[in-house]
């Protein structure tokens, strides 16, 4: 099993009355941020990838998100965190779950790629990512556009990383004629590619463009699915799978190790707590689902049956042992700890985890204190897992 | 009378024009007149749409991307809408029909009349989109609370009645799901909107009549103005007690401002 250190940023400082899982709370108002105590939370973090890289952890990795939202998250630039991230350490992989392409413009997306590759020198893994309808509003891209834009963008990703020379794209939204960018990347022809695909659609999608999978914080049985149907998918089309695919098949969870299963308990419970009923709930999933265009009808449709206007803002916040439960949670004292993630391996079928060493409203001290611990009790006994 | 379902394919004209699919009613006898609906579609054959048949052939097109209509790729504005309407005018040989358009459909009969004046006898706008005095200030029908939906649609939300127009978060059946997905595809960016219209306006010399309601909360009257302003020989009405949609809240009101503009010798009622 390989572990990333997966940076979320959400926000910790969170007062009682800020709205949580009201219709229209997307963006986040930025009367709750606090410049001091966000840039301490940046430094910290950016301290904690070090250590990870001194530790031995394999990789570091976030997410882009827009608004503070959905999960009061402060990487609206995957890449300018990769890029402190690859000066800041020697061995661990660096890299992005994802860019949302349509947000940015492909070209500038492939160079920056490259940039990224020789500033890691060659660490680099880029991650394709559609992101949430809110933030096509915000950008004003039309969200009915998302997914036709995604997959011609990520065409014109890889037409620009690997084209030798010029090339010319014709695309309904981007058009290209006689460029190449420079500089090329330094891992031939482009660094890996994770796709956080979880839809049939976006699974066929990857399996043809033979991209690896980062699921997004879905349950062990999902995981499990989708690695079902990528290798379904691939065999169906005579697509060969790389060698290296299991292992790189990523999820992500939010990790804590204590002393013991009591001390992890008591010291994470009611801040894993916060992270789900307070940060993610901030989303409000339930209004945010429900800007048309972004899914399809039968995936609406399908949506609805499951959450009704009631339940917005609980769609994705639960309690810690259904956490674990599902997998997106990692907790306990370093036994529990390698037991858990055997199974994530073994039923969720996860070659990588990107695990948020720090999430809700945990203080900075636990979880470094939780890394330390984890590098030196589970590291060594996952390896081989 | 009950209205007639057709469903129509519009034949290609070679790779430009490929086969489109259009559904629509049709109900009664008369001059023919054009019902182009809106944002979010027609619930089905109403009231108004039958006081109409009353006196004219009344066609209620689905327009392309609602309903059973088909969308093609290349169609992404309200214009483009305008040029695939005239297809259907050629298909179902209405030489010079009325056309009543509300909301969206206004402003597809807007452009229509841009394209080709002396294909429509007389238009009626109501409530039309296209032209928007601050699109920020607009409520933002595409990201809200549903709940709240109906309070930028009608004076006075009563469920029962908006309900057919927003149903409850319980019973959006796929044709309605369907119906947002089409209508943000046309007017998500500019919101509402076109930046080119009010400049396209003074080549639309179609007799025409601006309605709007005035207690449209979507909309505020103020917005027939800048209609006027860019068609001056446009009448205009303002229908009391009515919102976006004013034909749903006082019928009656709508029905005699149209009838007395298209039969100017009928003033004061028929």
């Amino acid at each position: 099993m390989r572990i990333f250190n997966m940076v979320l940023f959400g926000w910790p400082h969170l007062p009682d009355d800020a709205p949580v899982g009201t219709p229209g709370s997307y963006p986040l108002s930025n009367q709750y941020f606090d410049p001091v105590q966000g840039n301490a939370l940046l430094q910290q973090e950016l301290d904690r990838i070090t250590l990870s890289d001194e530790l031995g952890l394999d990789g570091f990795t976030c997410q882009e998100h827009h608004g503070g939202g959905g999960f009061c998250a402060m990487v609206p630039s995957t890449h300018l965190m990769a890029a402190a991230v690859s000066q800041r350490t020697k061995h661990l992989q660096v890299a992005v779950t994802g860019t949302c392409i349509p947000l940015h413009h492909p070209l500038a997306i492939a160079e920056e790629v490259a940039m990224l590759d020789h500033l890691s020198n060659g660490r680099f893994i880029w991650g394709a990512l559609r992101g949430f309808p809110t933030e096509y509003l915000s950008y004003n891209v039309n969200p009915a556009e998302s997914q036709a834009r995604f997959r011609e963008g990520f065409s014109l990703v890889l037409k620009a990383l690997s084209s030798e020379g010029r090339f010319d794209f014709d695309g309904q939204f981007y058009r290209v004629r006689d460029y190449n960018i420079w500089p090329k990347p330094l891992q031939q022809p482009y660094p890996k590619i994770w796709m956080a695909a979880n839809s049939l659609d976006s699974l066929d999608f990857a399996v043809k463009n033979r991209t690896y999978i980062a699921t997004p914080w879905v349950s062990i049985e999902r995981t499990r699915s989708v690695h079902e149907t990528y290798y379904r998918l691939a065999q169906e089309q005579s697509i060969t799978i790389p060698e290296d695919f299991d292992d790189m098949f990523a999820s992500i969870c939010a990790l804590y190790v204590g002393e013991s299963d009591k001390k992890a308990r008591q010291e994470a419970e009611t801040h894993l707590e916060y992270h789900f009923h307070r940060a993610l709930a901030s989303f409000d999933i339930g209004t945010v689902s429900l800007i048309p265009g972004h899914m399809s009808v039968g995936g609406m449709r399908d949506w609805l049956k499951n959450v009704t206007s009631k339940e917005t803002g609980k769609a994705m916040g639960y309690s810690v042992d259904e956490g674990i439960e599902n997998g997106t949670v990692i907790l306990g004292g370093p036994e529990s700890v390698i037991a858990q993630i055997k199974r994530q391996r073994e039923e969720g079928k996860r070659g990588t985890l990107l695990a948020m060493f720090q999430f809700g409203s945990l203080p900075d001290d636990l979880a470094t204190q939780s890394l330390r611990l984890f590098a030196q009790e589970v590291l060594p006994k996952i390896r081989a897992i | 009378m009950a209205p007639q379902q057709e469903t129509l394919e519009l034949r290609g004209d070679g790779a430009a024009r490929a086969a489109i699919q259009f559904c629509y009613h049709q109900a009664g006898q008369g001059p023919p007149l054009v019902w182009l609906h809106w944002l979010w579609g027609e619930p089905g054959w109403m009231d108004y749409h039958q006081r109409l048949a009353e006196r004219f052939q009344v066609f209620v097109p689905d327009l392309p991307g609602y309903g059973q209509s088909a969308l093609p790729e290349w169609a992404k504005t309200p214009h483009d809408l305008a040029v695939l309407l005239l297809q259907f005018f050629d298909a179902l040989s209405l030489e010079r029909p009325i056309v009543v358009g509300s909301c969206l459909g206004g402003w597809v009969g807007a452009e229509l009349a841009l394209l080709r004046p002396e294909r429509i006898a007389k238009l009626v706008l109501i409530s039309p989109l296209g032209l928007v005095q601050d699109w920020t200030k607009v409520p933002n029908l595409f990201y809200t609370d549903p709940a709240r939906l109906p309070q930028y649609l009608f004076a006075d939300a009563v469920p029962e009645r908006a309900s057919l127009y927003v149903p409850d978060l319980s019973n959006w059946t796929d044709a309605f799901i369907n119906n947002r997905n089409a209508s943000i595809r046309l007017v998500f960016d500019p919101y509402l909107h076109s930046r080119s219209l009010r400049h396209h306006l003074h080549l639309l010399t179609t007799p025409t009549l601006v309605i709007w309601g005035e207690q449209d909360p979507l909309l505020a009257p103020a917005h027939a103005a800048l209609w006027t302003a860019s068609l001056p020989h446009a009448h205009r009405v303002i229908i009391p007690g009515a919102g976006h949609l004013p034909y749903v809240e006082e019928c009656e009101a709508v029905i005699q401002a149209i009838n007395t503009f298209i039969t100017p010798q009928e003033r004061g009622g028929a």
